[in-house]
């Protein structure tokens, strides 16, 4: 097996992209993981957004307003200047910011006691109009209970009424969690991670792949091993032995990512032992699928700086448009959601949603065998590629020949 | 050293396949990004919360949560008010429960013979994290619960305050209290930050020229090095106009991008055109070091494209290139690692285009521009020192 152990070696002198693309990458999946916050869902928790207020009032409903707010959301403590509050917004750091103005207690009191006009407070909102509505409903919430005590009885003292609605506010609701099949939230990060790995593999098998049959197929390279005693179509297939001895190193690698405790995988592997190995499963499939497009990409004679150029364009165009950066389809729009379906990586991303969503097997396995067939198709076009390729004048194919013969 | 220059420039732009994927790929990444993500300010915008009621004689025994509930749903509220809710009606809760199951719903709300309404969250949307939609529904059941608990405790102490029924009335009807308002110079939008990253994700890219065009003089890398280095012309005189050439190229390069997401996309820039041609000059010249530093490491040429392209990869994370989670774990390490922030160009472009965009003074763009030409010194250094009275193949 000369051709085989030659590639081998070709490959581990590959080892910066080896590092880069497959370990680097992968672990670029393992970091973002690590931190994400997920907490249990077996108790319900409320949402809990960064929040400042801002009380240029300093009154006691202000400083009230203040405490409930604290209880409600995570406090951030922001100073009270233009920048400050366009920084907090625009980084998404505060998505909700309360400004009290100079008066508003008094406002209030006043408002409540003879049916003025009701003063508001100013919020200031990011993107985020989810939060926004939350926030909005807690701050009102909030003044309300205090308007019902003052209206009820004008003559309680504003200190009496605060604590009054602060009590009230604390009355809440029984809330349940309703565990629907599939939707274990605590293998969140697992599934997400396994569709992260279509990233590092598409990216690193690409280079790799595209290497290797590069090197081999070079002109004065692959006239010299043409010349040698290895018959060219056992030495094809010892090269591609090597190649999917690579993509195995690859899938083997990323699998062992999943134990790592920041990607949930090992909490799949023991509560869903099935569904993890399936997902394993639907990983190796995908995994062909950059073999094939490192065998074309590598057909086409395209020198090396430009494969790393297409292998960055395919694996980020793939990941992006299969939306496993995003982690939800429905964020898609229709046209894009169109194109995603010509992409390898949508239908992977499929078999994955699949399996989180406790679909059929059927569903699932009709998945894997669209990505089975974009391997198959992509790998015979890289096939008829080549074919052209080598008869070509540059490869000393026929070409050569036909001036001479003229 | 004009020649030189000229030169440069030329063999940078007959490299027909750079050239072609760092045009290429900065469009093509950012029409996959207006694609993609053009419609998530659309995907964050407020829609009405999906639940289920079960709508049973508890439930219409209640005193003004049916009237609510309605008054909050999509289909029965009042012109120029909100919807929260996008309310289906069952009437039990074994029908609730099958309907969280068959569709995608945030949970459903009982009542008890008490009269007290409970919330049933689906676990998808009920951490803290998941659940704002959630929250949004526990936050209008505990209002209604604290108004119905309040007005319970009042009856109990006076109940004469209840005869008057324009005063129950009073007490019971909500009054709003907050007010939007916007402190930033052009409307918050999550889809620019991609887009911003995106374009950072480039300018990192055009660290290939100037990467190609220190290869090009060096006498151990390439042919054409060894021929250069045997012409009677000075290291410093040869090396001044290849990168001055490779950052002419570059900025050629980020040039066409820039139309491309203007003109294409109508991405905004605030409409501070000059200063993003600045902050693009001055990224492309630190990129334009940093290639020059990285194309005079002695490792193969393969190892230094890899470099070239995790570099983009990897600084670009820190941009928030990725996804939601990319943008938080950016935040996250500026906040706990602001040297590295400070010193990762990607970062400081998209920071730059976001100074322009969101304030109104300059004060945080020419922060980022500093930390670029700060970049662009270190690397100026870093490579010069790598250069200059070079030995090859000596003893």
């Amino acid at each position: 097996m000369p051709a085989f152990r030659t590639a081998l070696r070709l490959i581990v002198r590959q080892w910066p992209n080896v590092l880069l693309y497959v370990i680097g990458l992968g672990m670029l999946g393992v970091f973002i993981l690590a931190n994400i916050n997920l907490t249990s869902v077996e108790t319900f928790s409320e949402a809990k957004p960064n929040v400042a207020v801002i009380d240029r009032d300093h009154s006691a409903l202000s400083e009230g307003l203040t405490d409930y707010l604290a209880t409600r959301s995570t406090p951030v403590a922001l100073e009270d200047n233009t920048v400050a509050l366009q920084d907090a917004t625009a980084k998404n750091t505060t998505p909700y910011i309360v400004i009290v103005p100079a008066g508003f207690g008094d406002a209030f009191q006043a408002a409540v006691a003879d049916g003025a006009p009701a003063p508001t407070v100013e919020t200031v909102v990011n993107y985020l109009a989810f939060t926004g509505q939350y926030m909005d409903q807690v701050t009102n919430a909030y003044l309300n209970a205090v308007r019902m005590v003052l209206s009820a009885e004008p003559d309680t003292p504003l200190a009496e009424a605060l604590s009054q609605a602060a009590a009230a506010t604390d009355q809440q609701v029984p809330v349940e969690v309703v565990e629907v099949e599939g939707a274990k939230s605590i293998y969140y990060k697992a599934y997400f991670f396994f569709r992260w790995m279509a990233y590092p593999l598409t990216a690193g098998l690409m280079v790799l792949v595209g290497m290797v049959f590069s090197t081999f197929m070079g002109g004065e390279v692959r006239r010299r091993n043409l010349a040698s005693p290895l018959a060219p179509g056992r030495m094809s297939t010892q090269v591609a032995f090597a190649c999917v001895a690579l993509v195995l190193f690859a899938w083997l690698f990323m699998m062992v990512l999943t134990l790592i405790p920041a990607t949930g995988g090992l909490d799949l592997l023991q509560g869903q032992p099935a569904r993890f190995g399936i997902l394993a499963v639907a990983a190796l499939i995908y995994a062909l699928v950059p073999l094939a497009i490192g065998f074309l990409v590598a057909q086409t004679g395209m020198r090396a700086a430009a494969q790393n150029g297409v292998a960055n364009i395919v694996s980020l165009g793939f990941a992006f448009l299969s939306g496993i950066f995003m982690d939800d389809l429905s964020l898609m729009g229709d046209t894009v959601l169109k194109v995603a379906h010509a992409t390898p990586t949508f239908w992977f991303a499929k078999a994955t949603f699949a399996v989180q969503d406790g679909d059929p097997m059927s569903t699932f396995w009709g998945y894997n065998g669209i990505v089975l067939l974009f391997a198959v198709a992509i790998f015979a076009v890289g096939l008829l590629v080549g074919r052209l390729r080598t008869q070509t004048a540059d490869a000393g194919g026929n070409l050569v020949a036909a001036p001479a013969a003229a | 050293m004009g020649i030189t220059f000229i030169t440069t420039v030329k063999t940078l732009v007959r490299q027909r396949d750079t050239l072609l994927w760092a045009i290429a790929f900065p469009l093509v990444l950012c029409t996959l990004i207006y694609a993609m993500l053009g419609n998530l300010d659309e995907a964050y915008a407020l829609k009405p919360v999906e639940i289920v009621v079960v709508d049973d004689a508890a439930y219409q025994a209640t005193t003004g949560l049916p009237e609510m509930i309605t008054a909050l749903s999509k289909d029965t509220v009042a012109e120029g008010d909100t919807a929260i809710f996008d309310t289906t009606y069952v009437d039990s809760d074994e029908a609730a429960r099958q309907a969280l199951t068959d569709g995608d719903y945030t949970g459903f709300i009982t009542v008890d013979a008490t009269g007290q309404p409970a919330f049933h969250v689906d676990a998808r949307y009920a951490s803290s994290t998941t659940g704002t939609n959630a929250s949004i529904v526990k936050i209008v059941l505990d209002q209604y619960w604290q108004t119905a608990s309040l007005v319970g405790a009042m009856a109990q102490t006076d109940p004469s305050l209840f005869t008057d029924p324009a005063l129950l009335e009073r007490l019971t009807t909500e009054v709003s209290y907050t007010q939007r308002v916007s402190v930033t110079a052009n409307p918050p939008s999550d889809s620019l930050a991609y887009m911003y990253s995106a374009l950072a994700f480039s300018v990192i890219m055009m660290m290939s020229f100037a990467l190609a065009a220190v290869e090009d003089i060096q006498a151990n890398t390439s042919a054409l090095g060894a021929r250069r280095s045997l012409a009677g012309q000075s290291k410093a005189r040869t090396l001044a106009p290849a990168i001055a050439a490779s950052w002419v190229v570059g900025f050629g390069v980020q040039l066409v991008g820039y139309s491309y997401v203007k003109f294409a996309f109508g991405t905004s820039f605030g409409g501070k055109d000059p200063a993003v041609l600045l902050t693009l000059a001055v990224g492309v010249l630190a990129m334009t070091f940093t290639g020059a530093f990285v194309g005079s490491l002695p490792i193969s040429s393969g190892a230094k494209s890899g470099i070239t392209a995790t570099l983009s990869c990897f600084l670009s994370l820190f941009a928030g290139l990725y996804g939601p989670f990319a943008q938080d774990l950016a935040e996250s390490a500026a906040e706990n690692a602001p040297l590295f922030a400070l010193a990762n160009p990607a970062r400081q472009v998209t920071q730059a285009f976001h100074a322009l965009y969101y304030y109104d003074g300059y004060q945080q763009f020419f922060q980022a521009i500093l930390a670029l030409l700060g970049l662009a010194a270190v690397f100026f250094v870093l490579s010069t020192l790598m250069l200059r009275r070079k030995r090859y193949a000596s003893l």
